[in-house]
């Protein structure tokens, strides 16, 4: 598994360099020019194309690229437009909010999704079932500006326990995670108990307990551990989307996330940090599925590597 | 595109007290329809809106708080913006909330207060001489950046060297050099020099007279002249200036904390003191989040307060709300070179089948005045003119006289935000009622700035949705409506050009007092309203809302001015 | 489940019961309304369906008809779900956009699933280069945001909801890929996978017929799932900018613009929310109760 691992990650190396390729002719090519992001209304035409040459935007794209995917060898990542300071200057300080709101919304939503969903499957078709169905139906129908909005109203505004946004101090944190939490728990609810019922339905469950097994540990040791391929999957498809932010959150709670970033910066035309963003997603995807694949094999010793 | 906060020019905006008057106006002009501010759809059989309509009092006051006792947590006050503070720039900055910030760093010579009167800031001073072509001012003495640099004549001298230095590139520098066409360009300034060699006189000589010039030095700010020379300087890390305030820190995106300078000069001495010991202007994008921490005390002032929640504010009873005139302008540029529209009398059709009351009533909840002219009420030179008073019959009469009497088709583009979205959609249903179908294209606003740069022969624009704020008549109109001005060079996108009003535009560029510059604009402004280049929209108030325990907030031309404000601790 | 003895064990068993033989599809269907909730769902599904094709004809009002006098009105007899920020009948707007909503719901889950399955069931089947290299495609889709896709589709083939919810139907599919191939990971490790390889049945025909059946679980539930999902993505990228048309009524974008207006007029969201949960949840109803009829194992 050590030599698949390193194949894996050798093998991102090309793959980030296509990835590099599809987002710089992407950003390029889609209306809008940054010089005249960066001029303003009131700017002329020639200050316009002035600002445009010292950025290098009227070389050729290939020219272009090539500084761009050399300077990030040398851990230059280029300079945002908008406001002149380094990408990486620009990404430091909000990478941690992001992961660290990560961790704390898929901690208590994978937690809360996977009891629901485990215990949904096991009393199927009684009224636990369809009132946990119900719940995470609405969970994923819910906007989570509307969920955002309103434990906003009760949680700071009524009660004035927690803050209304901001993340001072770790009271900041909590709302926000709900808020993005709550759709990934519904989502990994249903999974689980399907993946569940699917489980409890087989011969090695019956053989378990044919053997007296008690049935908690028929359910965690043999049901569980196999439902679990499903439920890493879908969390780690979560985990990824999480991290490349969710705007309206974001927005509603005043986070200065990287979901806000990539938007302002796409509207703004800022190509440098659009790029350096997308790469950085693109790669933490494939570092989140490789994990997730490695853990398959852990849980399943039957998945063959190759 | 929203033009507003990407512009420089000052903004001004009257005091709550100046808003009266204008106010009142608005009042009057929009009194139709029976928004009552019932909540619930009453009785049955019928319904009503929910949108309680924003009324404001003399005083500019929509709310009033009644518990005035409240004292605030700390000697901070919390500035709640909806938009991003770009950069921190004093020569550079882009969007209005970033100029709102180095207002409160740098000083100017000369500043507009509440009521847009010239005030004194780091001169006591000045004089303009017989021709209009040289101002004198005198410094106030002891001012000292916080590095302990005098603010002298050399160091204004050096500043001004640099803001116009083309290979800087700073937004300010627009303010004194004139655009001819693409290639050419002249200063507006022949020479800055220090007079008698006496440190505390500068002087500014102009080749010609040039109307908006006091306009220009209310946003020239003076950095500190070690700094200014450095154009690698960040001075989103450290400030430089002399103001009451100085940079504690600034994060992109999220917020912007300044604290009081131990070292201030102190000011005017009508000034009063600088009390508040923190100043932190925070970005809060949704309307919702602005509102509750502006409740739960999270924001001393939250700007712009949305126009729907005023209900919200009023239960909160420690809260007021202020509605005042500002010098946005809502139209839709018509193109002229567009067929159906280069008929005046379909531009016409157009604007007297537009009705403005409604608009008002909603996309602003009242809180807007309905275009009498070109230019805002509040800008200096405004002169009003003979409404298109709403008139379905006399649209299609027009419109009959100029053979489209079945209407046509006309496309319609502006930024995909909500409320852009919403006027769009708003012109597309008045227009229909004459047989105009509008198509609606919303874009995003870069978008449109590369659509709006496209010349007139291969422009696609039709109709555009767009505002403008500019606080001297003869930028915004010049912008807007000369004929220099046509894409790419400028924002006259309806493509209309008329002789007589580029001269009497210049006229009033060049005239040696006020009164003689407002003929030439009122003229200018008799000449294009019948015209009708535009669909003329309304100019919507500024709203803003603030806790009762902060007491004399003021709204001046740069923005929220809590510098002499006082905290209820 | 596919095990084909248990099939043919089932079936002989059935037969015993049944002295007269049935087709399967009466067996079926007989199975099938036995679980009252998913008949439920599949009625009200029915219903929507219905709705979608009549529901521009039928409404009380005009979609488009204004009235500045009723802004934000709150539900009454005369407008029975209020009316929005340009007094426009909430009601009317959301049965006429039902058409809209769920066709394109439907058209992107329904090109997200059928590539998935197809992306999915390769790579996990055959493993290696061809596994790497469907998931590492995937992947790539993944970081690439949708705002950013929305905005090349409108440059490209110009705006409207159906083009962009059709671009964003095809970054659905490496969610799908994904999940199929983790369920296919887990099937072909099972005994009756290595059987029907070691008795020389083709690639193809163990990939559909032996382990694909083993993926219908994740299927049906994914699927069930994202057209609400679909749904929603609508009001996402209304939010950002990129909805329906103005003169389009359309769930989404109804939904999206009443969080402008979340204080004063709850019911611009209420209400659209609550057809959209009543959707999403009739199709997992429905794709419950399809998933266990289908379970030899569960009847």
């Amino acid at each position: 598994m050590g030599k698949y691992t390193v194949k894996r990650i050798i093998n991102m190396i090309p793959l980030l360099f296509v990835i590099s390729i599809i987002i710089f002719l992407f950003i390029h090519l889609i209306p809008g020019d940054p010089a005249r992001q960066i001029a303003g209304p009131t700017a002329t035409i020639g200050e316009v194309d002035e600002i445009r040459n010292q950025l290098g935007l009227n070389q050729p794209l290939v020219p272009q690229y090539i500084k761009w995917i050399t300077g990030i060898f040398t851990g230059n990542f280029g300079v945002s437009y908008a406001n002149k300071t380094t990408v990486i200057a620009l990404l430091a300080p909000r990478l941690p909010i992001t992961i660290y709101l990560t961790i704390c919304s898929i901690t208590w939503s994978a937690i809360m999704g996977i009891i629901i969903g485990v215990l949904a499957a096991v009393n199927r078709g009684r009224a636990f079932d369809l009132i946990g169905m119900v719940i995470a139906i609405a969970g994923i129908s819910l906007p989570n500006f509307w969920l955002g909005l309103q434990l906003m109203q009760i949680f700071a505004v009524n009660l004035r326990i927690l803050p209304t946004g901001g993340l001072e101090s770790w009271k900041g944190y909590i709302l926000p995670s709900i808020a993005m939490g709550a759709g990934i728990m519904c989502i990994l609810a249903r999974v689980t108990r399907s993946s569940m019922i699917e489980n409890l339905g087989k011969d090695y469950i019956r053989t378990a307990r044919a053997k007296g097994l008690p049935e908690h540990r028929v359910i965690m040791r043999h049901a569980f551990k196999n439902s679990s391929i499903d439920v890493i999957t879908v969390t780690a498809l979560q985990i990824g989307a999480l991290i490349a932010g969710s705007v309206v959150v974001e927005s509603v709670f005043s986070i200065p996330g990287l979901g806000r970033l990539l938007v302002d910066s796409i509207g703004f035309r800022d190509y440098e940090v659009v790029q350096a963003l997308i790469l950085f997603f693109s790669l933490e995807y494939m570092v989140i599925n490789l994990l997730a694949d490695i853990l398959y094999g852990i849980i399943n010793p039957r998945v063959r590597y190759e | 595109m929203d033009l507003e906060n990407k512009l420089n020019p000052a903004v001004s905006r009257r005091g709550f007290v100046g808003a009266a008057a204008a106010g009142a106006a608005a009042l009057g002009l929009a009194a139709c329809g029976n928004t009552g501010s019932d909540t619930k759809g009453s009785a049955a059989g019928s319904s009503s809106s929910s949108v309680e309509e924003i009324v404001a009092d003399k005083d500019g006051f929509v709310v009033k708080a009644e518990k005035t006792d409240g004292k605030a947590p700390k000697n901070e006050c919390v500035i709640a913006l909806e938009g991003e503070i770009q950069n921190m720039h004093p020569m550079n900055w882009s969007d209005g909330n970033s100029g709102n910030v180095v207002y409160y760093i740098y000083d100017s010579l000369y500043a507009f207060d509440e009521d847009y009167n010239l005030i004194p800031k780091a001169a006591d001073s000045y004089e303009v001489s017989e021709d209009a072509c040289t101002y004198t001012f005198h410094l106030h003495e002891g001012i000292t950046f916080e590095d302990g640099t005098p603010l002298d004549a050399d160091a204004i001298v050096t500043n001004y060297q640099e803001c116009i230095k083309k290979e800087n590139g700073w937004r300010r520098r627009r303010m004194f050099i004139r655009t001819i066409d693409d290639n050419t360009e002249e200063t507006r300034i022949d020479n800055v020099y220090k007079v008698d060699d006496d440190p505390l006189k500068v002087a500014f000589h102009l080749p010609k007279p040039y109307a908006p010039f006091m306009n220009s030095i209310t946003q020239f700010y003076i950095v500190n002249p070690k700094v200014v020379t450095d154009p690698d300087y960040d001075y989103g890390k450290k400030s430089a200036g002399s103001g009451p305030y100085v940079l504690e820190e600034y994060a992109k995106g999220d917020h912007c904390s300044l604290v009081k300078n131990d070292k201030y000069w102190g000011g005017q001495k009508d000034e009063g003191e600088v009390t508040i010991d923190r100043v932190d202007f925070k970005i809060i994008p949704e309307a919702g989040s602005r509102i509750a921490a502006l409740q739960t005390g999270e924001a001393t002032v939250i700007y712009p307060m949305p126009t729907d929640q005023v209900a919200t504010v009023r239960s909160a009873g420690d809260i007021n709300m202020v509605s005042m005139p500002s010098t946005t302008m809502r139209y839709v540029t018509l193109n002229t070179n567009v067929k159906e529209l280069s008929d005046v009398r379909v531009r016409q059709a157009m604007n007297y089948a537009f009705n403005q009351d409604e608009y008002v009533k909603v996309m602003y909840a009242g809180a807007a005045t309905p275009a009498t002219s070109v230019l805002p009420a509040l800008v200096p030179g405004y002169k009003e003119q003979e409404p298109f008073a709403y008139d379905l019959d006399k649209a299609k009469s027009l419109l009959k006289e100029a053979g489209y009497e079945d209407g046509f088709e006309v496309e319609i583009i502006g930024d995909n935000s909500t409320q852009e979205t919403k006027g769009m959609t708003f012109v597309m249903q008045q227009l229909k009622k004459v047989g105009i179908e509008v198509k609606v294209v919303p874009n995003e606003a870069a978008t449109n700035a590369e659509i709006a740069a496209e010349p007139e022969d291969t422009t696609k624009i039709q109709m555009w949705y767009v505002n403008w704020s500019q606080s001297d008549a003869d930028g915004f109109m010049r912008s807007l409506l000369s004929t220099a001005m046509t894409p790419p060079t400028g924002y006259n996108t309806a493509f209309w050009k008329n002789e007589e009003f580029d001269n009497e535009l210049q006229l009033g560029n060049e005239g040696k007092t006020e009164d003689e510059q407002n003929q030439h604009y009122a003229k200018c402004q008799d000449i294009v309203w019948p015209e009708c280049p535009w669909l003329y929209l309304a100019s919507d108030n500024t709203l803003m809302s603030y806790k009762a325990y902060l007491t004399g907030i003021k709204y001046v031309a740069q923005g929220i001015d809590v510098t002499h404000a006082k905290l209820n601790a | 489940m596919s095990d084909t003895t248990a099939n043919a064990a089932s079936a002989t068993r059935e037969a015993e019961e049944l002295p007269k033989a049935q087709s399967p599809v009466r067996q079926f269907v007989k199975k099938f309304l036995r679980r009252k909730t998913a008949v439920i769902g599949f009625l009200f599904i029915v219903f929507i369906l219905i709705l979608a094709v009549i529901g521009p004809n039928i409404t009380p009002y005009d979609p488009n008809a204004y009235d500045y006098s009723a802004i934000l009105a709150g539900p009454s007899a005369r407008h029975l779900w209020g009316t929005d920020e340009f007094g426009r009948d909430v009601f009317s707007r959301i049965l006429a956009g039902t058409q809209l909503s769920l066709g394109t719901a439907l058209t992107a889950s329904i090109i997200g699933t059928a590539a998935g399955v197809v992306f999915g069931l390769i790579a996990g089947f055959f493993g290696g280069i061809v596994d790497s290299l469907i998931m590492r495609v995937c992947d790539v889709m993944f970081a690439f945001p949708g705002i950013l896709l929305a905005i090349a589709i409108v440059a490209i083939i110009g705006p409207g909801i159906t083009n962009i919810m059709i671009g964003v139907a095809v970054f659905t599919v490496p969610s799908f890929a994904r999940i199929i191939r983790g369920a296919v990971l887990e099937v072909r490790g099972e005994l009756y996978v290595e059987v029907a390889q070691s008795i020389g049945c083709s690639s193809a025909r163990t990939m559909f017929v032996h382990i694909f059946p083993g993926t219908m679980q994740a299927l049906i539930v994914n699927f069930t799932m994202n057209i609400g999902g679909a749904i929603l993505s609508a009001s996402s990228l209304s939010f950002l900018g990129f909805g329906a048309s103005v003169t389009q009524a359309e769930w989404g974008a109804i939904l999206s613009q009443g969080r402008n207006y979340l204080a004063i007029a709850p019911h611009l969201v209420l209400f659209p929310g609550l057809v959209i949960f009543l959707t999403v949840l009739a199709f997992n109803l429905f794709g419950d109760g399809l998933r266990d009829t289908l379970d030899p194992r569960l009847n």
